[in-house]
């Protein structure tokens, strides 16, 4: 292989590692944000409503992290994006690339995409996607029955029968319930966004941002410097 | 000398403008990527290297250094006080200080001898019955006994290559070594793999990712010493293969790994996404150390075989080449213009 086959690759390689951190660190600073949102709307339904309507809920808690996501992957693609066009920009000059030198580049990112914690999200996206096609469909892996429902029924049934007595003792436990119930939402949103809980490779909102930028990523390369 | 010289303020400049960037051991400039000079270490830089690790405050030893046994902060330290005594090193800015490199910071071909080198084998040796005795899987598939003998065979052949020029027939003895050499880093290319995909799918621990620097250091050290030989006895094209095909094994071996995969599986089990991302955080650095050390190797060795290239185009001995760094006792860094 040519030194600047080589050469090219680590600049490559380099994008890749400083996305999958940044990709890392900004889901951490931004999952506050969620946690917030799910505990306002628990906060926001009535008790009544939490113990009828827990279907209702768990939907909206569904939805906020769902949209949580999407904003994530979106962050995460426009700088993905504009990082790679920059490592682009500072190859050498196109025409010192040659032709066999680029098939050297390309021919190693099949392996690109291979680290083994995102394995499972590879194999789990549309082969061929790109920073303008990238769609958060692929996103919706979580479903309603992945969420612990059963036990969240359970919080909101307590929360609905202990605030409708109207009783100080019952206000305190509907008060401990609706801690309990965030606690459960955050918990699953913790397994859901980071894998918490889960074997390593699981697929997770991370994973799936991590691979979706970084599948992205090549197909841009693969498209050329041009 | 004739043909290495102290390396050219223009060249200082131009890196440190960022119109020429030094990737491995070659300055280029940025814009076309046309190699402009090719840097080469001397045994000043070793004694420099020595006296800014003590200023600094590091614990760093001649031979081998386990990962993680620099901090970041340190590695800063000790490059701005070399910079101190010598400009021209600013242009090392991007290298690490304690690398896999088997002597000074890895720039050019090893400087490092082969008292050195087996000084070196040894100390990695002992390094990784430490981290055997704290990672059970190595230990239970019985590779460790495997491991010490491979360790054992390099040895053997760095004896051979140190008697080298006691030696009748030179060139033979010089080219079996070589050999035998090629394949001891392919099995340690093994352990390096299987230790690699073993940490992709489990929680892991500091010492995995010591055991995966340590075994990239012997393979390294495999590695230099063959190209050694190989110089020694002018076979130039012979030793621009190699480089050039060790390069693409030592980016094969660093291609599935990443920091951030790492150092997230290592926080794998923390309970919380607090006490996850303070795990995680804290084990950054080594992941990029590692990660990082294995690709300057990639870019380090690469360079050899542009070198080993540039002696044959200039009918440089690779003996000569030798002696002159060795006579060098002023400049830590020399330049060869492309």
């Amino acid at each position: 292989m040519s030194f600047t086959a080589v050469d090219v690759q680590l600049d490559f390689l380099a994008w890749r590692d400083d996305q999958l951190i940044e990709i890392s660190d900004q889901l951490e600073e931004n999952f506050p944000i969620l946690l917030t949102a799910l505990k306002d709307e628990i906060e926001q339904a009535s008790s009544w409503e939490l113990a009828r309507a827990t279907l209702a809920l768990s939907s909206k808690a569904e939805e906020l992290i769902k949209s949580w996501a999407a904003d994530q992957l979106i962050e995460a693609l426009s700088r993905a994006e504009a990082e790679l066009e920059q490592t682009i920009l500072q190859l050498p000059d196109r025409f010192s690339i040659d032709g066999s030198t680029w098939d050297q580049v390309t021919s190693a990112l099949p392996a690109f995409a291979g680290v083994g914690l995102i394995a499972a999200s590879v194999a789990a996206i549309p082969t061929v996607i790109s920073f303008a096609t990238v769609g958060t469909g692929f996103l919706a892996f979580w479903s309603t029955a992945a969420i612990s429902w059963p036990l969240f029924a359970l919080g909101a049934a307590v929360i609905g029968v202990a605030s409708y007595s109207g009783s100080e003792t019952l206000k305190y436990a509907y008060d401990n319930a609706c801690e309990r119930l965030f606690d459960r939402v955050s918990k699953e949103a913790e397994r859901q966004v980071f894998g918490l809980g889960q074997s390593p490779g699981a697929r997770c909102i991370l994973n799936d941002i991590q691979a979706a930028v970084i599948q992205a990523g090549q197909h841009r390369i693969e498209g050329g410097t041009g | 000398m004739i043909f290495l010289r102290a390396v050219p303020p223009e060249v200082v400049e131009g890196v440190a403008s960022g119109i020429y960037k030094v990737t491995g051991s070659v300055v280029r400039e940025v814009s076309s990527g046309r190699g402009v000079a090719f840097l080469q270490e001397t045994g000043v830089l070793d004694q420099l290297l020595g006296s800014a690790i003590k200023g600094a405050g590091a614990t760093l030893q001649s031979g081998f250094n386990p990962l993680g046994v620099l901090t970041a902060i340190q590695n800063q330290q000790i490059k701005s006080r070399l910079v101190e005594v010598q400009s021209s090193l600013a242009m090392l800015q991007n290298v690490q200080v304690g690398t896999l490199a088997v002597a000074g910071l890895g720039i050019g071909v090893s400087i490092a001898g082969f008292a050195l080198m087996l000084k070196k084998l040894n100390t990695i040796d002992a390094h990784l019955k430490t981290l055997e005795r704290k990672i059970d899987q190595i230990t239970d598939d019985r590779r460790s006994d495997d491991l010490r003998l491979t360790l054992a065979d390099v040895g053997t052949q760095l004896e051979a290559i140190d008697t080298l020029l006691a030696r009748v027939n030179r060139v033979a003895t010089a080219e079996a070594a070589e050999r035998t050499l090629a394949t001891l880093a392919g099995r340690l290319e093994v352990y390096f793999q299987h230790h690699s995909e073993t940490v992709q799918t489990q929680h892991i621990s500091l010492e995995d990712m010591d055991m995966l620097w340590s075994l990239a250091a012997a393979i390294r050290l495999c590695h230099e010493a063959g190209l050694r030989a190989l110089l020694m006895i002018d076979e130039l094209q012979a030793a621009k293969e190699l480089a050039s095909r060790r390069a693409s094994r030592f980016l094969n071996l660093s291609l599935n790994l990443s920091p951030d995969a790492l150092s997230r599986l290592y926080a794998q089990r923390e309970d919380g996404v607090e006490a996850f991302a303070r795990s995680r955080k804290a084990a950054l650095p080594h992941a990029e150390i590692l990660v990082g050390g294995l690709r300057e190797t990639v870019a380090s060795v690469a360079s050899q075989a542009e070198l080993a290239d540039l002696l044959l185009q200039r009918q440089i001995s690779g003996g000569d080449y030798f002696r002159a760094i060795e006579d060098e006792s002023t400049e830590p860094l020399l330049a060869l213009p492309v």
